[in-house]
């Protein structure tokens, strides 16, 4: 587990954005217990944005609007259909823990749209050509 | 008549109530194109209630638009009548000289009222205007009326106007709809 | 803008005609050249309304966080939002990255202004949020904090209604409107919760100049028995066509003008026919000269400069119908040469009793706004103008605006400004042509 961010610098209702290692976290705090997911939309890749949560307790993406639960990462409204992953957490000493587990160590560097010759893997594409 | 109608409920084309709502709003029409208020005025309830919301461009989760509470007409008998005697003082200028209108109605669908003798009448209107050597103005819409039922014949007892432009691209709105 | 060293503007036309041939103040003639040129609109667009403080909305009109307007200011797109710490902004309705308006509806509420087109999206305080794959930049050149959206230079509220200007050099808002605060004050200060919008402004687009609008609302009280003779021949307006002669045409500073007007001395009249229930708050809210004033008046249009009118007056709606007092304001935001879009809103004092609300509402509905029983015959009218005074022959012959310049302002006038007895004259025409003609050839109008 890695030290994150103070309790006390949380708001009710609000989550800030982490990064421990490789990973971008986003921790959420609702009530007093507090939640750990992937800070990124898994729909366009986009760094969800810290500050107070959507109604609902609800983790909105800046870019076109998915909707995640911060407890389980599920996605609540599109345009996502994969839920965000989720991270344990837990207060320690006032201070919120997080572990990333293999996230967080440096990885390879996932094939690049501009690599020469690269292509979308066909669960990016989400179907097979009929 | 609302959301919830139901194709079941709606009077056949043809029946006796269908045919004279229609009849009603055909006669009305001509008798708004040839400026013939005065007989316009009789086809009108004494309780009449008679608006056209203002509408603005939303999106779709936040419904048609049409504004809680402002309008481009709110009027009742006893103000239509105050417009109809305007346009007969000598000084009515937006309308001296005058529009020339053609009020279209189509799409008229009838159901049975809330009230004994009453029809739910919708329909879509387009009404044309030109004037002097003006181009056509076009006002285009639904209507929501209530017709009542006065011995023999109908009176308009109460119009909703939903009109189609946000802005409207009319420099003023002196004629009826 | 080029400028010479008298702190003048560039006053030369295309045909060599100046700017300061056009307006003649003190002979009281306006060139009819001044309307529906397209050359004139231009300059008007860049010396008036991307310098002046134009009126953008009212706060009634974003209550909540993330609740937005779309307007225009100066002919461009803007968008009003109220942020997260409940401040009201504007910005440039376009996106950073191909100049697409983030908000398209007339209003709604967003947690972000987002681009349809390529996604970069803006917080409520008009920051730059996230842009698409944001990691296809090369590090350090999508600089996110520099490419906020463009904010209105500067935006300040008077009494709840929002103005902005796009001149960092202008002074701030209450420079601005100097002495025209205290007479707006009899209007939008008068009561402790102040003013609201009721529902929407209605809209409507108007083939016009828009200076004939805002002329028309200096206070020309005696194009009543006229062009609104139908309504008198109602018996809506009394019948001695000099019964609404009376009173004051107030040039408060600059181009701001206004009439105030007395009715018969009849307590009905008072306090602009305002409910009674009311003047507690007005006796709390004002001060002794705007009371009485107040007390003393029952119907009052004005201009502030440039193009956002106010009427507070008491009308009929219908035949036999009760005199009720509205307060309604407009905004002629000119859409070209000769197209002016309209925007026409009624406010009601947040105190205002129930039955008074809908009887103002009423009244208002049917006099004015474009189906209104007066206001239909005054498009009438600008429009005409605007296409007549088109011709190369009507131009050699100028507009006379004579009425009433004899008379020497009143010295025991209680209020700012100058006052000239009597509500029929030119005077805050003559002082809102003098403003255009101003703005139009100095470098720093405000100034002086």
């Amino acid at each position: 587990m890695e030290p994150t961010v103070p309790f006390a610098s949380l708001e009710p209702g609000s989550c800030v954005v982490h990064q421990i290692g490789a990973a971008k976290v986003l921790i959420a705090r609702i009530g007093d217990t507090v939640h750990a997911t992937s800070a990124i939309c898994t729909h366009a890749r986009v760094e969800l944005a810290a500050g107070p949560l959507a109604p609902g307790c609800l983790v909105e993406c800046p870019m076109h609007g998915a909707l995640f639960s911060p407890v389980d990462g599920s996605v609540h409204e599109g345009p996502a259909v994969t839920a965000l992953k989720t991270y344990p957490a837990r207060v320690v000493d006032g201070v919120v823990h997080v572990d990333v587990g293999e996230d967080g160590a440096a990885r390879p560097a996932t094939p690049s749209p501009s690599t020469p010759g690269a292509r979308p893997s066909l669960a990016s594409w989400g179907r097979p050509a009929r | 008549m609302s959301e919830t109608t139901t194709a079941a409920e709606l009077l056949p084309v043809g029946s006796d109530d269908y045919s004279r709502a229609a009849l009603f709003l055909y006669r009305e029409a001509q008798l708004l194109d040839d400026a013939r208020f005065e007989d316009w005025l009789e086809t009108l309830h004494d309780e009449l209630v008679y608006e056209m919301p203002v509408r603005q461009s939303v999106m779709p989760k936040d419904g048609t638009g049409f504004v809680d509470g402002m309008t481009f007409l709110t009027e009742t008998r006893n103000s239509l009548l105050t417009r109809v005697r305007r346009l007969q003082t000598e000084q009515a200028w937006a309308e001296q000289p005058g529009s020339r209108t053609r009020h279209l109605v189509a799409n008229v669908l009838v159901e049975r009222g809330a009230a004994e003798g009453e029809l739910n009448v919708t329909s879509a209107f387009l009404v044309t205007r030109t004037r002097a050597d003006l181009p056509y103005d076009f006002f285009s819409g639904e209507r929501r009326d209530v017709l009542a039922r006065d011995g023999e014949r109908l009176l308009l007892k109460r119009r909703q106007i939903l009109f189609d432009q946000t802005v409207m691209k009319s420099y003023n709105l002196s004629i009826f709809l | 803008m080029a400028v010479n060293p008298a702190g003048l503007l560039d006053l030369s036309l295309a045909d060599g005609v100046e700017l300061t041939q056009l307006i003649d103040e003190p002979g009281a003639h306006i060139s009819r050249r001044i309307y529906g040129n397209d050359e004139i609109f231009e300059l008007e667009q860049d010396r008036i309304f991307r310098r002046a403080w134009n009126f953008l909305g009212h706060v009634s009109e974003l209550p909540n966080p993330g609740d937005y307007v779309t307007r225009d200011l100066a002919g461009e797109p803007v968008v009003l939002i109220r942020g997260d710490d409940g401040e009201i902004r504007a910005f440039l309705n376009s996106c950073r990255h191909r100049g697409m308006r983030v908000c398209r509806a007339d209003r709604d509420n967003v947690s972000y202004m987002r681009c349809v087109y390529h996604g970069w999206s803006y917080s409520r305080s008009g920051d730059l949020v996230t842009a698409f794959a944001e990691e296809l930049y090369d590090p350090g050149r999508l600089r996110k904090e520099e490419l906020g959206l463009i904010p209105v230079t500067q935006v300040a509220i008077y009494r709840g209604v929002i103005f902005g200007t796009w001149d960092a050099e202008a002074p701030p808002l209450e420079e601005y409107l100097g002495d025209m605060r205290f007479y707006l004050d009899l209007f939008l200060g008068r009561t402790d919760g102040g003013t609201e919008v009721v529902g929407a402004p209605q809209v409507w687009d108007v083939s016009t100049d828009w200076k004939f609008c805002a002329d028309n609302f200096t206070g020309d009280n005696f194009h009543l028995y006229t062009a609104h003779g139908s309504v008198v021949d109602l018996g809506m307006l009394p019948p001695d066509p000099m019964s609404l002669s009376y009173g004051y045409l107030v040039r408060a500073q600059g181009g701001h003008v206004l009439h105030l007007v007395p009715g018969p001395p009849d307590p009905s009249f008072e306090y602009f026919g305002l409910p009674r229930d009311l003047v507690p708050q007005f006796e709390r809210n004002l001060d002794s000269v705007q009371l009485g004033l107040l007390k003393d008046h029952a119907w009052s249009v004005g201009t502030v400069f440039p193009n956002l009118s106010f009427m507070q007056v008491m009308v009929q709606g219908d035949i036999g119908g009760p005199n009720v007092t509205f307060l309604s304001l407009r905004a002629w935001m000119p859409t070209s040469a000769t197209t002016t879009r309209v925007f026409s809103y009624l406010l009601l004092d947040r105190d205002a009793p129930e039955q008074f609300r809908r009887d103002s509402y009423e009244a208002y509905v049917r006099t004015f706004g474009p189906s209104g029983i007066f206001e239909q015959d005054d498009m009438e009218n600008w429009e005409d103008c605007t296409r007549v005074n088109k011709g190369k022959i009507a131009q050699r012959h100028g507009l006379h605006h004579g009425m009433g310049l004899h008379l020497e302002p009143d010295p025991s006038f209680p209020g700012p400004g100058q006052a000239w007895p009597g509500s029929y004259g030119e005077r805050t025409q003559l002082s809102f042509y003098g403003e255009w003609l101003k703005w139009m050839t100095h470098e720093r109008p405000w100034a002086s």
